[in-house]
């Protein structure tokens, strides 16, 4: 064997500052000076291992299977010499401190050996034991300092790269100067394209005023708008931190325009719910006023003999019936309308309203209807379906003064959730477009709300009805419009699965509205209570009159009579409409039930009433519809409890 | 220990010529007299070879084994704080290292006696220390 590998252990005092061995590895073939280095590391103070190794290829292999802290190497061996023995064992132990132990004073190796990862250059004849332990020492130190740098950069330059959100370090004039693909993405440019250049080449006015607060305020946290090339636009949620190195900031970027979105619907969304309660609370207030009002005129009209004063009659219960058109449109859109879901293919629907459509549109405007067959069937009332097709027709012939093209279409649409206006699940999309004058975002922000219009003779109604029919049919409305790049409507329904098409509307008869025999009036207004009272005493029947469902009871248990029909408003105080016909199921099983309200069936239905086995009829009624009705129910079987 | 350092250089100090600077040799190995025995050893036993190597390098005008038994032989007598032989052995490295050769076979006579007395002179001071 040509080299001897010695193996020493040169240290008898444990050192309690020193938990871990080191281990050195002597790479000199001269075993002179080789004697020369073990000698010197003869210390008390230090605890290290020292092997040697007098060629490179013993070396080599001594790395392969060894971790060692620090190689003591001498350049100039048997098979190697200078700089590239110096590679080799770098390349061998990236890890370990090489400390170069050289015969010659040669500034430019040193440098060029140092440069690339040794720790120290030290020239044989310069150093003695503490300076030669000293330099082990100091080298192993600064190796450790840099590995754990190495290793921290290392797990730094995972996070920046592997993050989903941008991180970009900037300058003081808000030059990038390093940027992860994130950013890149988020900015819609390579990351070569956003170093180097300003960010606010990618950034909207309000990047400004963030990045003055930012430097002057010290703001850690602002947004601002992105525009890319493509003509997209991100916002931006921006966390800064100033000064991570001299002039330079670092900008973590989280794009939120998803969530800005979600929140602005959902926003919308809440508004809409609430100005629909407030319109659905008046409408509902008003008609009652109006019960009142057509209630008496119509009393008017059937009482008195006086021409004129019937005549004029007549032409307060057309303004009553007016008015309440106008109501039931305002609670249409606050949800609290009275609908008859059926069972529809959307196709006949729309077939149905085509040729109203196109007489609305005239001449200069181009009529496009594509439905076609095998559509799925959704639940909904098809006059009010019909109503918001014509709304929308209407609003797309204003948008079109100059003509254009309307397109209605309704075809089957099949939603995966996610970005999608709509959950998951089969749908029937119905979109009419127009190629008007479009919506700027402000319109579009408003149009749903009651009274809002941009039309000068407009009632601000149309869309709010719409808005209100499909969302009571369980379906969602979206809008696409730009100024002068026309409008969009998409109107998503569920298609009905397993469902039955609700009996139809009973046939009214007004042949015979008289009558007798006794009839329970529960209902805590007070006008419509009379005024109803009077009609229906005036068909001739005995009308019991109670102010709440308490009152109702006690009429009830203490009459003698058959009681023949029991009419009572929903809402009411001390006992409502629910208790009090839960009562007359259980005393009186054979009277019928007429519910009156100003409310839909949700209502009815949140007061545990079955509208199956019960009769409903929305306020305002119409004095003969009532007749009609408790004549319709006299004479029909008792199909409640 | 400095006591004798001292009387030990003074006695070095009465030839002609410093062949090594045993002051400093002494502080080198931080006083270790019974590594520098072993050291001296070493060196005797070694340098012939190594004094054979450049020799042979000359002989056969081989530039580049010159360079090397030269430098080799350049480190081990820094070792030994000799200052002159290491000019010598550097110079003779130089010559490798450009392959100007001529003037080589006489640096090398001349090595050769430096690199006797310097090892008689290492010999003289380890046994010196142990007579001490």
């Amino acid at each position: 064997m040509q080299f001897d590998v010695q193996t020493q252990q040169v240290a008898p005092t444990p050192s309690t500052h020193q938990p871990k061995m080191m281990q050195v590895l002597l790479v000199e073939d001269n075993p002179v000076d080789a004697r020369f280095v073990t000698g010197l590391l003869k210390s008390p103070a230090e605890e290290l291992r020292c092997r040697q190794a007098t060629r490179l290829a013993e070396a080599l292999l001594l790395l392969e299977t060894t971790r060692f802290d620090v190689v003591l190497l001498d350049l100039n061996l048997g098979d190697s010499t200078g700089f590239e023995t110096f590679e080799a064992i770098h390349h061998a132990a990236p890890s370990a401190a090489i400390l170069v132990l050289s015969g010659s004073d040669d500034e430019e190796l040193a440098v060029r050996t140092v440069r690339d990862g040794a720790q120290d250059y030290l020239v044989k004849g310069s150093f003695d034991r503490r300076l030669l332990l000293r330099s082990i020492r100091y080298a192993y130190e600064r190796n450790r300092t840099e590995e754990a740098l190495r290793h921290s950069e290392g797990t730094v330059r995972a996070i920046f790269e592997s993050s989903l959100d941008g991180i970009i370090i900037v300058n003081e004039r808000g030059v990038c100067l390093e940027a992860n693909s994130a950013a890149a993405t988020l900015f819609g440019v390579s990351r070569q394209d956003l170093g180097g250049n300003n960010i606010r080449k990618f950034t909207e006015a309000d990047f400004d005023k963030e990045w003055t607060q930012f430097r002057t305020m010290g703001s850690e946290r602002g947004q601002f708008w992105v525009h890319r090339e493509d003509g997209s636009r991100r916002l931006v949620d921006c966390c800064f931190s100033a000064g991570i190195l001299p002039g330079q900031h670092l900008c973590v970027l989280r794009d939120i325009t998803e969530q800005h979105s979600l929140e602005e619907q959902l926003r919308q969304s809440q508004k809409m719910e609430a100005v629909g309660r407030l319109a659905g609370g008046v409408a509902h207030d008003f008609n009652n006023i109006l019960g009142i009002i057509s209630g008496y005129a119509e009393l008017m009209q059937l009482n008195s003999k006086d021409e004129t004063l019937i005549d004029r009659a007549g032409k307060i219960l057309s303004a009553t019936q007016k008015a309440s058109a106008l109501a039931k449109r305002l609670l249409a859109f606050g949800r609290k309308q009275f609908l008859s879901p059926q069972l529809l293919d959307l196709t006949v629907v729309v077939r149905e309203a085509e040729s109203m459509v196109r007489c609305m549109m005239g001449a200069s405007t181009r009529c496009v209807v594509q439905a076609g067959e095998g559509l799925g069937l959704v639940k909904t009332d098809q006059g009010q379906l019909e109503q918001v097709i014509l709304n929308l027709a209407a609003n797309a012939r204003d948008a079109m003064p100059n003509g254009g093209t309307l397109t209605i279409r309704v075809e089957n649409f099949k939603s995966s959730g996610g970005p999608l206006p709509v959950p998951a699940g089969e749908y029937v999309l119905l979109s009419v477009n127009d190629t008007g004058v479009g919506m700027d975002a402000e319109t579009r922000s408003r149009m749903f709300e009651p009274f809002f219009t941009t039309k000068k003779t407009g009632s601000g109604l149309g869309l709010a009805t719409v808005y209100g029919v499909v969302t009571q049919s369980g379906g969602t409305i979206t809008v696409q419009s730009a100024p002068n790049e026309g409008s969009t409507f998409n109107i998503y329904l569920p298609v009905a699965v397993g469902d039955q098409a609700p009996a139809g509307p009973a046939v009214q008869d007004f042949s015979a509205l008289q009558g007798h025999g006794t009839i329970l009036l529960v209902d805590d207004d007070d006008g419509p209570r009379e005024a109803v009272g009077g009609y229906l005493e005036g068909c001739g029947y005995t009308v019991l009159k109670a102010r709440d469902g308490k009152e109702g009871i006690e009429l009830s248990d203490s009459c003698n009579e058959k009681i023949e029909v029991v009419i009572s408003d929903l809402v009411m105080p001390k006992v409502n409409g629910g208790g009090l016909l839960d009562h007359m199921g259980k005393t009186r099983p054979e009277s019928r039930i007429l519910i009156i309200s100003g409310h839909a069936d949700d209502a009815a239905v949140g007061h545990g009433i079955h509208l199956e086995t019960t009769s409903f009829l929305q306020k305002p009624f119409k004095y003969q519809t009532l007749g009609a009705k408790i004549r319709g129910l006299i004479n029909r079987p008792v199909t409640h409890h | 220990m400095a006591t004798n350092t001292q009387s030990l250089s003074l006695d070095l100090k009465s030839s002609e010529r410093e062949v090594f600077d045993p002051v400093s040799l002494l502080e080198r190995v931080s006083g270790d007299r019974e590594l520098l025995r072993e050291l001296v050893e070493l060196f005797a036993q070694e340098c012939p070879a190594m004094l054979s190597d450049i020799e042979s390098a000359v002989k056969q005008g081989s530039s580049s084994s010159l360079q090397q038994a030269s430098h080799k032989m350049k480190g081990s007598v820094l070792q030994f704080s000799a200052a002159t032989a290491a000019t010598m052995a550097g110079a003779l490295e130089e010559m490798g290292k450009t392959g100007a050769l001529s003037g080589s076979a006489q640096e090398y006579l001349r090595l050769r006696a430096e690199i006797a007395s310097l090892v008689e002179g290492l010999k003289l001071m380890v046994s010196e220390d142990s007579a001490q």
